[in-house]
């Protein structure tokens, strides 16, 4: 079985950059890595597992270049936001969500006012996001500010 | 060859292991060996115990059972210079170390007492000596760790295969540890995976089957794993919670806190991510006893089978890719509202083009579609960064303007463990022109297209070491029916919103001409691209077709290779669970004119008996080939 593997890359005789795991960012669309690899890379790389070169071992990883909110709030939250813009925005902009009820986690929201909690970020989704280059600080001062 | 290079290893990793003994240790040891009391009364009373040949202590040192060795290459995870491949001196050095106190003035994490967390936590619970003679230290690193992550339970990861590579059906496997009561978002996964940026794919290939790149564990933010899988594979992803206590997610997350910088060579096919996981739930559970289990460690799926089987799974969560939440919203609606999706996704707003739908929660779908639209080019690259971020805050603004929404995007499809089993045995047989024969085939993964689809992603096949003989009835004659060494359908379906290629591979040895079994073989690669359409739901697919332009390399014992190009027109109907019609036709033309032209039709129509067992009848035919007649096989496949 080994050998057909490479038997099989041999064959297709191709090779291509692999996606690094390049730092994530504090604003929209930077946390998704474009996949840039050769068909060969990315049949190998996802049968075979584990390549990204990355060997972190760590509590916070990526987003420690972030702008610090104004407000204080947990580093958990920080990192939280960071680290999962895109599908924040879009809850927010729903009023549902994975993303949007671990964040009424983070501030304590009491179980019973999460849907009040969220229909009111998504009220106010065009002053928390108010240009394309929003950051993550903002993000959480807009809302503590709420 | 991976024993032989394996041990080459070992050896390196023995070599490495005298130079710590007699450089490094002494110079670590020469501090604490002033205070030390002897040890020799706890040594016995841990000989009393058999600590030594517990199955935990050899668990927590990931010696699988009956095995003299450890599956950790690295000297570092050991305090006896011949820890790895000897328990009982490895027992004998921790005594030692946990004994005598930490040498550094300041708390520090490199402390004995530290750095092998869960092998000291063991023996205070398993040698009561240790309570009031082994030093105690100060962790800060660990604590802080401990403090954040708030362990709590464990979850098994399973990210599902990948839109247009069958290959990663295998999938990968990773833990999260979960605080209590905590959003999965919030949660740490625990991977292990090799360290490389190879680029070149043959070196990768070779070095990865062989060994040659050390595989590391890391522990990092869940979501950032969630991005590699869901945003830019756009695999969809299981969640299996373990039935660890709150207690057993500790010593999880202490155990690979043991394991932090730790290597140990990386092979693809055995030695893999799914096998390293389950050394460190066997580290946490010893009576489990899965890594000596033949077969189970390899493959994903049947890693899971395995845990469920023991009892460990307690329920699971589907978390579907943007591409799946994508092609079902796209199934939900007519032709011109996924043109108002693409105007929107391009910032056309002009109200004569947009043409939205009147009604609100129409309107919502659109917008919704918009948004997981947008995501999907940004991870395609099929938009830049740029531009994404406009045109996704406009969509998100206009969306939120319109209230909420109770419809469920995410619902699941079958699990992937309700899918048959890798292994699969088919005992048929056939009929060509009055001539009976007996056929008896084997494979050991993974699956085929006129397999039974539940639980696959569909379109997408990969068969490894598909090997067949034939028995014929009169002459008591048998020979090789067909020997596939490789093969790799990956039949992505295109639609308004995404656009996949689908391609297919193989590599085997096959009569010379097809359905002429004449003990003259050939060997064949062959492969295609093209495109693949459905009818019906995308997420049942009940009626699918396809087109691949392709090219074949042909050669036999007394000629040389040849090159032939043809085209394979294929359909796939599933009428329901347990039923599947798979039709494949293909024409190939060789580019040297002394070459015959071949074609071939073969059609199979399979009832899923069960999920391990299918019964097929197949026609093939080799139209207008001369000499050649049809074949009618009936067969039965069994996996197990």
């Amino acid at each position: 079985m080994k050998k057909i593997i490479a038997i099989a890359a041999l064959a297709a005789l191709s090779s291509g950059a692999f996606a690094q795991n390049a730092n994530i960012g504090c604003g929209l669309g930077t946390q998704v890595m474009a996949g840039k690899d050769s068909l060969v890379m990315q049949v190998l790389g996802a049968t075979t597992n584990g390549t990204s070169g990355n060997q972190t071992f760590g509590i916070s990883t990526g987003t420690l270049g972030c702008k610090k909110p104004v407000n204080i709030v947990s580093a958990e939250m920080q990192q939280f936001v960071a680290g999962n813009m895109d599908a924040l925005a879009q809850d927010i902009a729903q009023g549902r969500g994975e993303a949007l009820e671990t964040l009424s986690k983070l501030m304590d929201v009491a179980a019973v006012d999460r849907a009040a909690f969220g229909a009111k970020l998504q009220a106010n989704f065009a002053n928390i996001y108010a240009a394309a280059a929003v950051d993550s600080s903002t993000v959480i001062d807009k809302i503590a500010a709420l | 060859m991976t024993t032989v290079l394996g041990r080459g290893h070992h050896r390196a990793a023995l070599s490495l292991a005298w130079w710590f003994c007699f450089f490094v240790l002494p110079i670590c040891s020469a501090g604490s060996a002033i205070g030390q009391a002897p040890t020799d009364d706890l040594w016995a009373q841990a000989q009393e115990n058999k600590l030594a040949q517990s199955a935990a202590w050899r668990a927590l040192l990931h010696f699988p059972k009956d095995s003299a060795r450890s599956l950790i290459d690295d000297p570092k995870f050991f305090l006896a210079p011949n820890g790895q491949s000897d328990a009982q001196a490895e027992l004998r050095a921790a005594i030692d170390a946990f004994s005598a106190p930490p040498n550094t003035k300041t708390p520090s994490d490199d402390a004995a007492q530290c750095r092998f967390i869960a092998r000291y936590r063991w023996l205070l619970q398993n040698l009561p000596l240790a309570k009031t003679r082994f030093a105690s230290a100060d962790c800060p690193e660990l604590q802080a760790l401990r403090a954040r992550l708030k362990p709590d339970s464990v979850t098994l990861v399973f990210p599902d295969g990948h839109l247009n590579s069958p290959a990663s059906m295998f999938g990968h496997t990773l833990l999260r540890i979960d605080q209590p009561n905590a959003q999965p978002l919030l949660g740490y996964a625990v991977n292990y995976a090799a360290l490389t940026n190879e680029s070149n794919g043959f070196a990768f290939a070779y070095n990865g089957l062989t060994g040659k790149y050390k595989g590391y564990y890391s522990l990092l933010p869940y979501p950032e794993k969630l991005r590699e899988y869901r945003f830019t594979e756009q695999r969809d992803i299981w969640e299996y919670r373990l039935t660890f206590t709150p207690q057993e997610s500790e010593r999880l997350l202490e155990h690979s806190w043991e394991l932090r910088n730790i290597f140990s060579y990386y092979y693809f096919f055995d030695k893999n991510c799914s096998y390293k996981l389950l050394a460190m739930i066997e580290a946490v559970r010893p009576q489990l006893n899965l890594l000596s289990a033949p077969g189970v460690a390899v493959i994903p799926t049947d890693t899971i089978r395995a845990l469920k089987e023991g009892g460990l799974i307690a329920q699971h969560v589907y978390r579907p890719s943007h591409v799946s939440v994508l092609n079902r919203m796209q199934a939900a609606q007519t032709s011109e509202e996924l043109q108002a999706v693409q105007n929107i996704a391009d910032l056309k707003f002009d109200k004569k083009l947009l043409s939205l739908p009147p009604e609100t929660d129409r309107k919502r779908l659109v917008y919704d579609t918009a948004a997981e639209y947008l995501q999907y080019q940004l991870s395609h690259s099929d938009i830049s960064l740029e531009a994404f971020r406009p045109r996704y805050l406009e969509v998100l603004t206009a969306r939120s303007q319109l209230g909420g929404s109770s419809v469920d995007w995410k619902q699941a499809p079958p699990e992937p463990t309700t899918s048959h089993a890798s292994h699969r045995l088919s005992l048929g047989y056939v009929s060509q022109d009055g001539a009976n024969a007996l056929t008896l085939r084997m494979r050991p993964a993974y699956h085929g297209l006129e397999d039974r689809p539940q639980g696959f992603l569909s379109g997408s096949a990969i068969s490894f070491v598909d090997a067949g003989v034939r028995v014929d009835e009169s002459k008591q004659h048998v020979r090789l029916d067909s020997l596939q060494l490789l093969q790799i359908d990956s039949l992505a379906a295109r639609s308004t919103l995404v656009r996949p290629l689908s391609w297919r591979l193989s590599l085997g040895i096959q009569p010379r001409r097809p359905l002429v079994y004449d003990d003259r073989y050939r060997a064949v690669l062959d492969g295609g691209a093209g495109t693949t359409y459905t009818l019906g739901s995308l997420n049942t697919q009940q009626l699918m077709f396809y087109g691949l332009a392709q090219a074949r390399v042909a050669s036999a014992s007394d000629k040389s290779p040849h090159l032939s190009l043809g085209m394979r027109l294929g359909a796939q109907w599933l009428p329901s669970a347990q039923w599947g019609v798979t039709l494949m036709t293909e024409a190939w033309q060789p580019l040297r004119s002394k070459e015959e032209r071949e074609a071939l039709v073969q059609l199979d129509l399979a009832w899923y008996a069960a999920t391990d067992r299918a019964l097929h009848l197949s026609i093939k035919a080799a139209p207008g080939m001369a000499g050649i007649k049809p074949e009618v096989g009936l067969r039965h496949n069994w996996f197990y």
